[in-house]
């Protein structure tokens, strides 16, 4: 499956091009209102104002093709009560799942530490965070082929961010994921390639590493360095040293180690 | 240091279990808490039902004063805002505080001057962009001196520029301020920390006592340069917990 951006413009883009295709965990990075939950928005058929085309299978997105597009994506917007709206959570679910495995959402339920009971009560009943956590839940039940995942991270404590990270990285293979996110050391953790968008423009779309490092870049855009990058990088510029490339901190921990004796 | 305010024993049922802190004035607090922050602030702000005491200012809140004393509380959220525009929105607490409309109305221009929206002060809240409904939020919640900010999650989405324009506010103004997170970098700005599990504290005291504590970073996330600190005492590279990058680069090496 690929999924295509080409030539988008519009007020707030200005010749945006890239594809997505699976194994590969994208992440877009950029100023507050610049566009990126545009971007994901026009993916998803809710926007066609602009010029250019975006393909899903070389198939151009349309009005018409809206719902059939929609079939193979799950978005994780930033309103929550968008996709809750059921009588309980159990038929938000349903909505959303065909073949309902129970087994799966037990064991994703115990990942993001949500009661059981949850499933009986409706979305004017639950906190933010238990939203946020049934969607991420359907997100991984519904075994669509594209996730677009808006500030995933957000009212996730840690536990269950741990939790997004290994799900993401297991389902990676046989989806094409797409982040949007301030959070950056989560980004770093996760994604593979990164995006970086500035005025208008797609200023950088290279490998996490590459993009991460670039402290003047992240800087210019108003995005925080990921901690680890952060500390490489003074580790380089006090000491002459290179620390290889780690995006978790056990990884950075065994590096230093070795470079410390 | 005089307590803004004491909160004890408080209790909602299933949520909430024997919560109790105290937050003394002009201090930035952080509370962690994987279940019960938004309840914890509903119960601050006398919006439901708890068992157990909360005292602002030294008085004790009840049914009867509570009106009144949630005027002098900020309670900064997402979904705040109402239908109407931007002035609508933020003179609105003015107004209930029975200050003279024309004096709230200058109120609100030179408030949205500070934070140079007064571009949009006769906009919709409708056509905002989401970061501007969330310094829209602020402002409501800041607007008429509360001597407490409750921050309810509300950062974690901003970039750093508008992260701070709030952050700075808070600290320029010098406003007692619970913030209600799970962003564990976030950790470092506090003076003081209070972490709760499941809606029961298991610990809450100064941040610099408290960074020290291996134990309870294993149930939430520690700040990198601590984790990394706690992780290479381990190894008896270091021996202590570091809060500057440099120092703990020239130790090392």
């Amino acid at each position: 499956m690929v999924v295509e951006l080409n030539n988008i413009k519009n007020e707030i883009l200005n010749d945006i091009s890239f594809n997505l295709k699976e194994n590969e965990i994208t992440s877009i990075i950029g100023k507050n209102n610049s566009g990126k939950t545009l971007i994901l928005d026009m993916i998803y058929c809710l926007n066609f104002d602009y010029s250019g085309n975006i393909t899903i299978n070389e198939k151009k997105l349309d009005k018409e093709s809206k719902l059939n597009v929609r079939n193979d994506i799950f978005y994780l917007m930033n309103d929550l009560d968008k996709l809750l709206f059921n009588i309980n959570i159990r038929e938000d679910i349903k909505y959303v799942v065909d073949k309902l495995d129970e087994k799966k959402l037990e064991e994703l339920f115990k990942l993001f530490d949500l009661d059981i009971t949850i499933l009986d009560k409706s979305y004017l009943e639950i906190s933010n965070t238990e939203k946020k956590k049934v969607l991420l839940v359907i997100a991984f039940l519904s075994n669509k082929k594209i996730l677009l995942l808006d500030n995933p991270t957000l009212y996730l404590d840690y536990k269950s961010k741990q939790s997004l990270i290994k799900l993401l990285k297991r389902n990676k293979k046989e989806k094409i994921i797409l982040i949007v996110s301030m959070d950056t050391n989560f980004l770093l953790n996760v994604s593979n390639r990164v995006i970086v968008i500035n005025d208008k423009k797609i200023v950088l779309d290279d490998n996490k590493y590459k993009v991460f490092e670039n402290k003047s870049l992240l800087d210019k855009i108003c995005v925080k360095q990921p901690e680890i990058c952060n500390f490489k990088n003074k580790v380089k510029v006090e000491k002459n040293i290179n620390l290889s490339n780690s995006d978790n901190i056990n990884d950075l921990l065994k590096d230093v180690y070795r470079n410390a004796k | 240091m005089s307590s803004i305010i004491k909160i004890k024993d408080l209790t909602v049922d299933k949520i909430l279990n024997n919560v109790t802190f105290s937050i003394e004035e002009g201090t930035f607090n952080v509370l962690i808490g994987n279940k019960g922050k938004t309840t914890l602030a509903k119960a601050i702000m006398g919006l439901i039902r708890y068992s157990g005491t909360i005292e602002f200012n030294e008085e004790l809140m009840t049914p009867d004063n509570k009106k009144e004393i949630i005027k002098k509380i900020g309670y900064f959220r997402d979904n705040m805002l109402k239908k109407g525009t931007v002035m609508d929105n933020i003179i609105y607490p003015l107004l209930n505080l029975k200050i003279d409309e024309i004096e709230a109305k200058k109120i609100v221009y030179d408030i949205c001057d500070k934070f140079k929206i007064n571009d949009f002060i006769l906009k919709n809240v409708e056509n905002l962009t989401n970061t501007e409904k969330k310094l829209v939020s602020f402002i409501i919640s800041i607007v008429y001196n509360p001597k407490l900010i409750i921050m309810d999650d509300t950062l974690d989405d901003l970039d750093e520029i508008n992260k701070n324009k709030i952050l700075n506010y808070i600290k320029k103004y010098k406003i007692t301020c619970l913030y209600l997170t799970n962003n564990e970098e976030d950790i470092l700005l506090s003076d003081n920390l209070i972490v709760m599990k499941n809606g029961k504290i298991l610990e809450s005291g100064k941040t610099i006592d408290l960074l020290s504590n291996e134990k309870l970073f294993n149930t939430i996330g520690a700040p990198f340069l601590v984790d990394l600190s706690n992780k290479l005492k381990v190894y008896d590279i270091v021996d202590k917990v570091y809060l500057d990058v440099c120092e703990m680069i020239d130790d090392i090496w």
